[in-house]
Formats: structure tokens, C-alpha cells, sequence
């Protein structure tokens, strides 16, 4: 029978696996960046800039994160980072998680970006940063050359800064790849002053932008409108992050639609001709 | 050319695959991407007369056997429900794929009063969800244990809805046939077997507590096939009606096991999960297949399991 039964394409079971905060990185008074280590020193996961995990907090809840960095070391033992914005109930609990306390991971989930070229535009406003260290680092790693704007309300929300910048230094990095880092604050006490839309604007208006080969965007979704509408202008092409509430994070539930494409699934990275057309079916 | 067609309770599927309730909710984009990708008719997420959230995180969780799931219900509320569907059915009938609604309620009139609302959304045939196990501990005992509870809603339905009616029944239901007649006798057209089983329980060792948020949650998938098609096989032998035989199917031989036990449709839902709506497309391939080896050149073969001996040899 096997000629005509096909099997599956999904692994059969994603139970959580355990991990001991490692090391706990406050970001300003946004929220925290949580070093993760894996207890059982299983395999590391593979997982492509952009995915995303599941993570739980027994009794509690259950929510998504973009994985900021994932570091294997010579014991096999393997590191994630998250970044945690404080908005709610579930990320305040988990910012107040301390070295040696315990959380339960699965996944990675959903699409990851697509490096295309080798000059980068990144712009991060908010949590949707973390969405982004991953494939800088990917594409510093290569020799690329990045501009990576990182927008907040005001300097102490800005996260992962010195994570980027450093990038371009002694960094995680062997070489000195080109990474430029601006910032910009609604607030104006740091970088540019303005939204994150304003921002994305200035940015999207100066030189760097029509010079990249491509852009890559993960925030509030008016930013991403505004992003898509340019890079659409200047037929630069663009991949955006998008969020949306979960609940299974597998695809099954549909709790995370937009248009006809599951955030978990199809998602969360979109090419932006497609998430233009899927903010269409949406309005409808 | 092999004949997938079939007629469920009057209404012509261009084939028996069906999107089985709650997944991929009720949002006409995720119909149509069903239909678009093979669906011969898809069920949406079942809705209540007043939006409820659901249960919190984690609801729905993968294992060896399959999913488990307490997603809890969540629904706009029927009204909100009625306006998704009217879209869902518009885009639909392009595709030529029949929409089912499913609905729920807390009492026989909470189940009318949200069919009167889905209704307006004129869907293909409307479902009634007495069996899900997830909201035990809130409304009681699903009306699927319980022959009269089962007729009640069925015939406060059947008095305002004329159009093609399902009942979806429970696995756990130990008097399952019985149910099934109470809900023939009051006017169902058709059997939708069967919803998830359980509830169970799977608790993550390191952490020493049930996963689920609601700690039960009902059982889909492959552990689930040889139970969906023997309750298939009970309620084919003892009711004259259409039944959409759901649970566990994966593959085209599955499907094909729910046929012989009498099935006129087959339900799709965990399945998803693992590859999408390309599933249904890759499930009528095989089915074909299967068909073509054995012989047959369309799905008359629908109950064959019940007949002695069951096939002639060749
Ligand atoms: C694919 C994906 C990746 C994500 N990655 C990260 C990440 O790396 N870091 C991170 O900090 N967060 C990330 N998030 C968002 C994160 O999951 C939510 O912030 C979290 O679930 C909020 O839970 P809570 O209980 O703290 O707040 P809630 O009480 O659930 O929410 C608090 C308030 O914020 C609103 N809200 C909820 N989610 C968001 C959101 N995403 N953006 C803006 N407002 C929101 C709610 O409507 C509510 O008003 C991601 C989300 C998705 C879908
Ligand atoms: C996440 C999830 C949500 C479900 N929601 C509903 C629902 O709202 N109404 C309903 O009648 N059945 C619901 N079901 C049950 C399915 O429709 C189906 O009867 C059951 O899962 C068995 O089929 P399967 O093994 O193919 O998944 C749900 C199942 C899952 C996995
Ligand atoms: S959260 Fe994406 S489908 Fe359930």
C-alpha cells in the first residue's frame, strides 16, 4: 500500500521541552531578554530567522515568541534568548522569572525570512526587534551589509540595541561585518524623533532604501502598512512579520487567520504582495 | 474515470471529503482555502447564541495518537457567526462546496435560538454539536449520553430550520445507537459520527500538572479511526440515514474503511495538522487508487463491511 499513501510532512509529536533560565538581560524598563538552557542538552533546535516557539508557563498560559538567537556550545548543550515585552499578565510573568527557574517550551513554528541579496534593511518597532537579531546575525555572518532601524515609544523601551550594535563589532561575529543601527523614539530621547511609522518613513525616504536589495519588517501593523505601501513603490522587495493571537500555534484551530493564511502556519513571515492581499480580504 | 461524487441528504458533494467542525474556524478565507484545495463540503467552527472566548492556553496539544484539544468553544456568538457564514457560503458556491453550519447550545432552546440567527446565512445543512467533551465541567453531561436531551434539541430545530439537519453524536455515548434513533425520530436527516473522544488527560511529567489549561480536552486523530469506524458500522446497521463518518482519517485507506462501514461522507480534521488542506487532494488520490485496485467505479461499495462474507474473492 505504500505505493499510494503518502506520509506525513509534520514530525509526529511537539511536546514541550524544559529549559533553566541561563542568564536574565533587563531591556530598559520594556521588558527582559531570557537566556534559555535546554536541561536535557537534547538536539538544538533548527530554527530559521523569523520562527517562532510556544512557550508555557505551567498553570499560567501559553504564548508566542520569536527566538532572538539560538547558540549551540561544544557540550551539544544548546541556548535560546527570548526578548519579552511587558504588555500583559503572561509576559510580566515571565519577566519576573529569575536564573535557575523553569519553562516549557515547543516548537519552532511557522516560515522564517528569506535572505534576499546582500544589502538589508531591518526595521523593528517594539517586540517585533526580536523578531529580527536572528537574521541579522545570519546575514552578518555571511558578510552583508545591514541597516537596521529600531524604533520605540521612548529610549528605555528600546530592546536588543547593544545586541545589534555589536554585531558589528567583537560580536558573535568573526570580521566586521557592516552594521549600521539607528533608533528612533516617539518620544525623541533617542534617535530619530518620531513613531516607528515616522521612522520606517525617514528611512524608507533616504538613500539606504533605494540602495537594498531588500526589507525586512516586524511591529505594529501600521508600521508594516507603510513599509509594504514603499518597498511596493520602490520595487524593492519586502517580507514583513505579522501577529496575531494563538491559540494551538499548529495550524489547526484558525484562530490566528488573516484572509485565507494561518499566522502559525503560512506565517508569520509574508512576502508583501501577500500580506497586502491578505489585509484586503480582511477589510472585505 | 472514477466517480467521487456523492449526495448528502439531498445536497450533491463533488466528492465525500468534508472539513470537519472547529478547524480552521469559521472565517470564509479559511473555507474557501479548504474548498479551493479539495473539500467536497466543509463544516464550520460550531457557534453558540452568545460569543464565548474559549479556554486559555494551552488547548490543543500533539502526541503520538493524534491531538487533544479543549479549545473550548470560542465563537463570535451566532449573529456575528450568521455574517461570516453568508460571506463563506457566497465564495463557496463559486467552488460548487456545500457549507454546513454547526451550532451549539447550553439548553434544547439555547440550540434553536442559535439556528434561528444561522438561518439567515442559507448554509447547505446545519449541524447540530450535542457531543463536545470539552465543556463538561460547565454545562454537564453532553446531550449526546442522553436519548431525550438529543431529541429535545433535535425537534426545537427541526421546527424552524427545513433544510437539510445533522446531528453529530459522541463516541462515548455506551448507548450511541439509541441517541442516534432519538435524533432520526425527531426529524435528523443525517448523522455526523463522531465528535472527539474522552475527554482525556495528558499531564507533562516535569512539571507535574495536566497540560490543558481545563486539564481534559477531547481525543482526535489516528487513536481515534478504529472507534469513529465502528461507531460508523453500529449506526449504518441500525438507522436508514446518512452518516459523515469523522474521526482519525488520515489516509485514503481510512476514508475507504469508513465507506464500507457505511459512511456516505467523510469527516477531516486532525489530519490538518500535519500537511493542511493538501490533505484532501492527497486523500482522494489515494482513495482513487484504491478504488481503481479493487475495481470500483464509484463509491457504491458504501457498506460493504456489513455484508457476509464481505466481498466475493477474486
Ligand atoms: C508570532 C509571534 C511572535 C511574537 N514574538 C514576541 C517576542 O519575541 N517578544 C514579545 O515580547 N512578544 C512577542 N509576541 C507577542 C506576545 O505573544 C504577546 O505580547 C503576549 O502573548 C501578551 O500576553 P500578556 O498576557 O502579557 O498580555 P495580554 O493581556 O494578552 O495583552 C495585553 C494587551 O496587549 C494587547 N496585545 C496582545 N498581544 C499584542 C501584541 N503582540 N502586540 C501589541 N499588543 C498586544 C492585548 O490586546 C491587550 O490589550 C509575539 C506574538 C506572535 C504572534
Ligand atoms: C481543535 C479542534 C476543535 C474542534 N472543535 C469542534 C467544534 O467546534 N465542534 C464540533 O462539532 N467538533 C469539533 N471538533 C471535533 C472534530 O470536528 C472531529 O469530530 C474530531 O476531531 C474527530 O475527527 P479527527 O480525528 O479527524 O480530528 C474539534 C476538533 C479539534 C481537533
Ligand atoms: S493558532 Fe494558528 S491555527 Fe491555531
Amino acid at each position: 500500500m505504500t505505493m499510494v499513501e503518502m506520509r506525513s510532512v509534520r514530525p509526529m509529536v511537539e511536546t514541550h521541552r524544559v529549559y533553566r533560565v541561563d542568564r536574565r538581560i533587563p531591556e530598559g524598563n520594556a521588558g527582559v531578554t531570557l537566556d534559555l538552557v535546554d536541561e536535557r542538552a537534547g538536539p538544538p533546535m533548527g530554527i530559521q530567522p523569523g520562527q517562532f516557539v510556544m512557550v508555557w508557563l505551567p498553570r499560567i498560559e501559553e504564548r508566542p515568541f520569536s527566538v532572538v538567537d539560538v547558540d549551540v556550545d561544544g557540550d551539544g548543550r544548546h541556548t535560546l534568548t527570548l526578548t519579552i515585552a511587558a504588555i500583559g499578565p503572561f509576559t510580566e510573568a515571565l519577566c519576573a522569572l529569575r536564573p535557575g527557574d523553569r519553562l516549557w517550551i515547543r516548537g519552532p513554528y511557522g516560515s522564517g525570512y528569506t535572505l534576499i541579496g546582500e544589502r538589508h534593511l531591518l526595521i523593528g518597532g517594539g517586540s517585533g526587534t526580536a523578531s529580527l537579531y536572528l537574521l541579522a546575525r545570519s546575514a552578518a555572518e555571511l558578510g552583508h551589509t545591514l541597516t537596521v532601524v529600531l524604533g520605540a515609544r521612548s529610549a528605555s523601551q528600546l530592546m536588543l540595541v547593544e545586541r545589534f550594535r555589536a554585531l558589528s563589532g567583537d560580536g558573535p561575529v568573526a570580521g566586521h561585518p557592516q552594521v549600521a543601527v539607528e533608533l528612533a523614539t516617539d518620544d525623541g530621547s533617542a534617535g530619530f524623533y518620531g513613531t516607528a511609522l515616522g521612522a520606517a518613513q525617514a528611512v524608507v525616504d533616504s538613500p539606504t532604501f533605494g540602495s537594498c536589495d531588500s526589507v525586512y519588517a516586524c511591529g505594529p501593523e501600521v508600521m508594516l502598512r507603510a513599509v509594504c505601501a514603499a518597498a511596493a513603490e520602490h520595487g524593492v522587495p519586502c517580507q514583513v512579520s505579522l501577529e496575531r493571537a494563538m491559540k494551538c500555534g499548529l495550524g489547526v484551530c484558525g484562530a490566528c487567520h488573516c484572509g485565507d493564511r494561518l499566522i502559525c502556519y503560512d506565517g508569520p513571515v509574508f512576502a508583501c504582495d501577500v500580506v497586502t492581499a491578505l489585509w484586503e480580504q480582511e477589510a472585505d | 474515470m472514477i466517480d467521487l461524487a456523492v449526495e448528502l441528504c439531498g445536497v450533491r458533494l463533488r466528492n465525500p471529503l468534508v472539513l470537519a467542525s472547529g478547524i480552521w474556524g469559521s472565517n470564509a478565507g479559511m473555507l474557501v482555502r479548504a474548498a479551493r484545495d479539495g473539500a467536497g463540503a466543509v463544516t464550520a467552527k460550531s457557534c453558540s447564541l452568545d460569543a464565548r472566548i474559549g479556554h486559555p492556553n494551552p488547548t490543543v496539544l500533539a502526541w503520538e495518537g493524534g491531538l487533544i484539544n479543549a479549545v473550548g468553544l470560542s465563537n463570535p456568538g451566532a449573529a456575528a457567526q450568521a455574517e461570516m457564514l453568508m460571506q463563506a457560503k457566497r465564495e463557496l458556491s463559486e467552488f460548487g462546496v456545500a457549507l454546513i453550519a454547526s451550532v451549539f447550545g447550553d439548553t434544547p432552546e439555547g440550540f434553536a435560538a442559535a439556528v434561528q440567527h444561522i438561518v439567515a446565512a442559507e448554509p447547505d445543512l446545519i449541524e447540530l454539536n450535542v457531543s463536545c467533551p470539552n465543556v463538561e465541567s460547565e454545562f454537564g453531561r453532553p446531550f449526546a449520553f442522553d436519548p431525550d436531551a438529543t431529541a429535545e434539541a433535535t425537534r426545537g430545530v427541526r421546527q424552524i430550520w427545513g433544510g437539510p439537519l445533522l446531528v453529530k453524536l459522541s463516541p462515548n455515548a455506551p448507548n450511541l445507537v439509541d441517541v442516534a434513533r432519538a435524533a432520526v425520530d425527531t426529524g435528523a436527516d443525517g448523522l455526523t459520527a463522531v465528535n472527539t473522544l474522552g475527554p482525556g488527560m495528558i499531564i507533562d511529567v516535569h512539571a507535574g500538572c495536566p497540560v490543558l489549561s481545563n486539564r481534559v480536552g477531547g481525543v482526535s486523530g489516528q487513536a481515534l479511526l478504529p472507534i469513529a469506524v465502528r461507531c460508523v458500522y453500529e449506526l449504518a446497521a441500525a438507522v436508514d440515514v446518512p452518516i459523515i463518518g469523522t474521526g482519525g482519517v488520515s489516509r485514503g485507506s481510512d476514508a475507504m474503511q469508513m465507506i464500507m462501514a457505511g459512511a456516505t461522507a467523510v469527516g477531516l480534521g486532525s489530519a490538518l495538522y500535519r500537511e493542511g488542506s493538501t490533505v484532501f487532494g492527497r486523500i482522494a488520490d489515494e482513495l482513487v487508487a484504491l478504488m481503481e485496485m479493487e475495481g470500483y467505479a464509484d463509491l457504491s461499495f458504501r457498506g460493504c463491511a456489513h455484508r457476509m462474507p464481505c466481498r466475493e474473492s477474486r
